[in-house]
């Protein structure tokens, strides 16, 4: 048959677009930008990307195809998209049921949203029986019947499809990962429910999400201060005790895997979600995390020039890792920027798809390495910065988390008036209160802007109990220093000036209660028209459920982390310059430097 | 200007760091015929010691240490030359050699106490980052320097200091340099569990270490 160009009409979005006789429909629905739930690949067996053909020929369907319908309640002009082959003009409706729901993105900050496109699927099928008349394997019946020849097979999969767990009337659940993979076949009235496990797997502290991979929907949370820190609190003296003897790197690994086992268990008896429902899960952190969580032995981190054994892996198996998930599950490492950029922030900048439009941007994560990654128009350059905890409140004499009685706010009104996390009696200053605090001193003349307290008490008093020395302003000064001075270099590395951002991500532990002008004011963020600036909070770990419940995000992933080039501070000659040019508490200058 | 008035202005020079007005300073000295010993001493010295006293207080950072270090060593461009040719004898202070060891590549604070050492009247030859351990016995043994300071900024890369001075005693030559390390995990303990002679932990403190072990505190 000739091809022919034939005009299929798209209802409720009116749009017409042309098509050749012989196509699939479910194909030129994409191609006009239906966001169309193609849920079984296109192999008939799911239903979901049912249509209603207004105006157009309306074919016999199959036997399977009419049951998923009626399944679905749908009436006799309605058809699966995948399976309808275009012969002449047609009017098609799209139903809200077939569409892929979107799932936003970020706690806070942007409002992104995502298809719910999991690399796990579950299908309901009906097992074909082999007949003594075509006496063909079950395992091939079953690769025919989801159109899938090379579908992998594992052998605890295969021993079910021979064995009596699914019955006689051998209706079964076909979970696939990935479209190439059977994880497991059950019994179909075991449920269709499928979740997945989101992890950001940060050194002082792990957070983790269990998401409905059907709906992309959060079912339950948990976070806990990382196990490894009894072995180390920052990453490099992790790196050292791994370095030292093969059990340590044991130990650590066992750490890690044995609190998001606890943390599973917690969530699991929670929510009601069995450990067994869980197929997938999707693990963010920096380069040493995850090679320590693999076992793989982070030696080579240990020395210059520093260098990891991996960036990006293929999906590991949940069993060979240890997590106690369901036997067959995978789990997903957001890929590592090169060697030293991890995985962490590969996911932040996914979840707040910072690589989007031609402009210029900036992403800063802001914890105890602080990550910058500057973007002008399609190229990337990314830096690590030794920022040290005092944001996270660490080392200051008075400093904590950002925990209850925590002063995070503070106002200047004849002296410092401090406001407290859930209006406790304060504890202690953490890092958006000590912002607040040296701006506020900077501008009434307590604290010169050389990060000298000036007056004879050599002290700023926040409370009857509570000041920062002046060894407490010296630390956060080379905190500030340290991020100011990356984001100076990196702008140099691309010839750019503060003026030329259109956009600054900030990621990380500060989150929305950080005032940005005082952050600027003492030279921590850019000096930026407000509203340039967003807060995006734990990327990482945003980052890390998009990339469970949308495969293509993975590959945006992997090729955007492909992209970033690294560049080492510490190698470059003008580092020095800028990082003690960097200790004055100021505004960015404006202009190329 | 009586003299005294003149070495306070040299000592504040250093204090304020003004590099212009420590040389200027320096080159009057040489023009009117000073005793430029005493000038070093009791005009320039004083001034370093001061900047010290007051890092040491908190007032001063990096920064002003840095541009203070710079200062003098600009007064002692001009001096040093000069003393050389009138006493026509080499007036090099103590040699030190140091470096940032083998493995690690963070230089700042090596710079810093490098920069405070010279300013202190030290002659140092930097050998930059990522120095082998041989490169220092070697560079000792080329200089005549009897002191080695060593840096290291990570955990991982301290380990190279304790394998330094087994590597002096392995080669016999324990006995022939003074060992100082420093660097953020370095600390009093870590230098006497490794046999260093000295730690600092900063450039002031490394300044007044490194005299001490020269015989000069």
């Amino acid at each position: 048959m000739a091809e022919t160009s034939l005009t299929v009409e798209i209802l409720p979005d009116g749009i017409k677009v042309r098509a050749k006789s012989g196509e699939v429909l479910a194909d030129v629905l994409v191609r006009a930008g239906i966001p169309l739930s193609l849920y079984c690949h296109q192999r008939g067996v799911c239903g979901k990307c049912a249509v209603r053909i207004l105006g157009g020929p309306l074919p016999f369907p199959a036997a399977v195809e009419a049951s998923l319908l009626e399944a679905r309640g749908l009436g006799p002009d309605h058809r699966l998209a995948c399976l309808y082959v275009l012969c002449s003009d047609v009017i098609v409706e799209t139903l809200p049921g077939s569409r892929l729901e979107k799932v936003a993105v970020l706690d806070t900050g942007l409002p992104l949203a995502a298809y719910v496109d999991p690399a796990v699927k579950r299908l309901s099928l009906v097992l074909e029986k082999p007949s003594l008349f075509a006496p063909t394997a079950a395992a091939d019946l079953l690769r025919a019947q989801l159109k899938s020849p090379g579908l992998i097979l594992p052998l605890a999969a295969l021993s079910k499809l021979g064995g009596s767990t699914l019955g006689p009337a051998r209706a079964a659940s076909a979970v696939i990962y990935d479209d190439l993979e059977l994880l497991d076949l059950e019994p179909d009235e075991a449920g269709r429910d499928i979740f997945g496990l989101a992890v950001d797997l940060g050194t002082t502290t792990v957070a983790a999400e269990l998401v409905d991979l059907r709906t992309g929907k959060i079912a339950d949370r948990a976070s806990a201060v990382n196990a490894q820190t009894s072995y180390g609190a920052d990453v490099v003296s992790r790196i050292t005790f791994a370095f030292e003897n093969p059990d340590n790197l044991r130990r650590l690994r066992t750490a890690a895997v044995q609190q998001l086992n606890d943390m599973v268990g917690t969530m699991s008896r929670r929510s009601g979600v069995p450990r067994h429902r869980i197929y997938d899960a999707v693990v963010a952190g920096n380069t040493a995390m995850n090679h320590i969580f693999c076992g793989v032995a982070v030696d080579s981190m240990a020395l210059a020039p520093f260098h990891a054994v991996f960036s990006t892996l293929p999906p590991l198996a949940a069993s060979e890792i240890g997590l106690a998930l369901h036997p067959q599950a995978r789990v997903y490492l957001a890929p590592n920027i090169k060697s030293f950029v991890g995985g962490d922030i590969t996911a932040g900048l996914v979840a707040s798809d910072f690589a989007a439009g031609p402009g210029t941007g900036l992403f800063i994560d802001l914890g105890t390495n602080g990550e910058i990654v500057l973007k002008k128009g399609g190229e990337f350059v990314t830096t690590s910065t030794a920022a040290g905890p005092a944001f996270e409140g660490m080392n200051i004499s008075c400093g904590m988390l950002a925990l209850p009685g925590a002063i995070h706010q503070v106002e200047w009104d004849n002296g410092f008036k401090c406001r407290t996390v859930d209006d406790l009696p304060p504890q202690g200053v953490c890092g958006t209160g000590l912002i607040d605090i040296l701006a506020g001193a900077v501008a009434r003349g307590l604290l010169g802007r050389d990060g000298r307290i000036i007056g004879p008490e050599k002290r700023l008093r926040l409370t009857d109990r509570l000041a920062l020395t002046q060894q407490d302003i010296r630390d956060i000064q080379l905190a500030v220093a340290a991020v100011r001075s990356g984001v100076q270099l990196m702008l140099r590395e691309f010839r750019l000036k503060v003026e030329d951002l259109d956009r600054i991500l900030v990621a990380g532990a500060f989150g929305s209660s950080l005032d940005v002008a005082n952050a600027q004011a003492i030279g921590l963020l850019p000096d930026v028209p407000a509203g340039t600036i967003v807060f995006v909070g734990n990327a990482s770990l945003s980052g890390a459920r998009l990339l469970l419940v949308s495969r293509p995000a993975r590959a945006v992933a992997e090729t955007l982390a492909a992209k970033v080039s690294h560049v080492s501070l510490a190698t470059r000659p003008d580092f020095q310059d800028e990082f003690v040019q960097s200790l004055e508490f100021d505004s960015y200058p404006k202009g190329q430097r | 200007m009586t003299k005294n008035e003149i070495y306070t202005k040299m000592s504040e020079a250093i204090v304020a760091g003004d590099r212009q007005a420590a040389r200027a300073l320096a080159e009057e000295a040489v023009r009117s015929g000073f005793d430029l010993l005493e000038v070093v001493e009791q005009g320039y010295m004083p001034g370093i010691q001061r900047v010290g006293a007051l890092w040491e207080e908190g007032e001063y950072f990096l920064p002003e240490l840095i541009t203070s270090a710079e200062a003098m060593k600009s007064a002692m461009a001009v001096l040093n030359p000069e003393l050389n040719r009138r006493e026509g004898v080499n007036r090099a202070g103590a040699r030190v050699i140091i470096g940032t060891v083998e493995g690690d590549i963070h230089d700042i604070g090596k710079n810093l106490v490098a920069s405070m050492l010279q300013a202190g009247g030290f002659e140092v030859t930097d050998l930059g980052v990522d120095v082998k351990l041989e490169r220092f016995i070697e560079a000792a043994d080329a200089a005549g320097a009897g002191l080695i300071c060593l840096s290291a900024l990570l955990t991982t890369t301290m380990t190279n200091q304790r394998r330094f001075l087994e590597l002096l005693k392995e080669r016999g030559l324990r006995g022939k340099y003074k060992v100082l390390v420093g660097g953020a995990p370095a600390s009093r303990k870590w230098a006497e569990e490794i046999g260093a002679d000295g730690f600092a932990e900063n450039a002031v403190a490394a300044v007044k270490a490194a005299k001490a072990l020269a015989g000069l505190a």
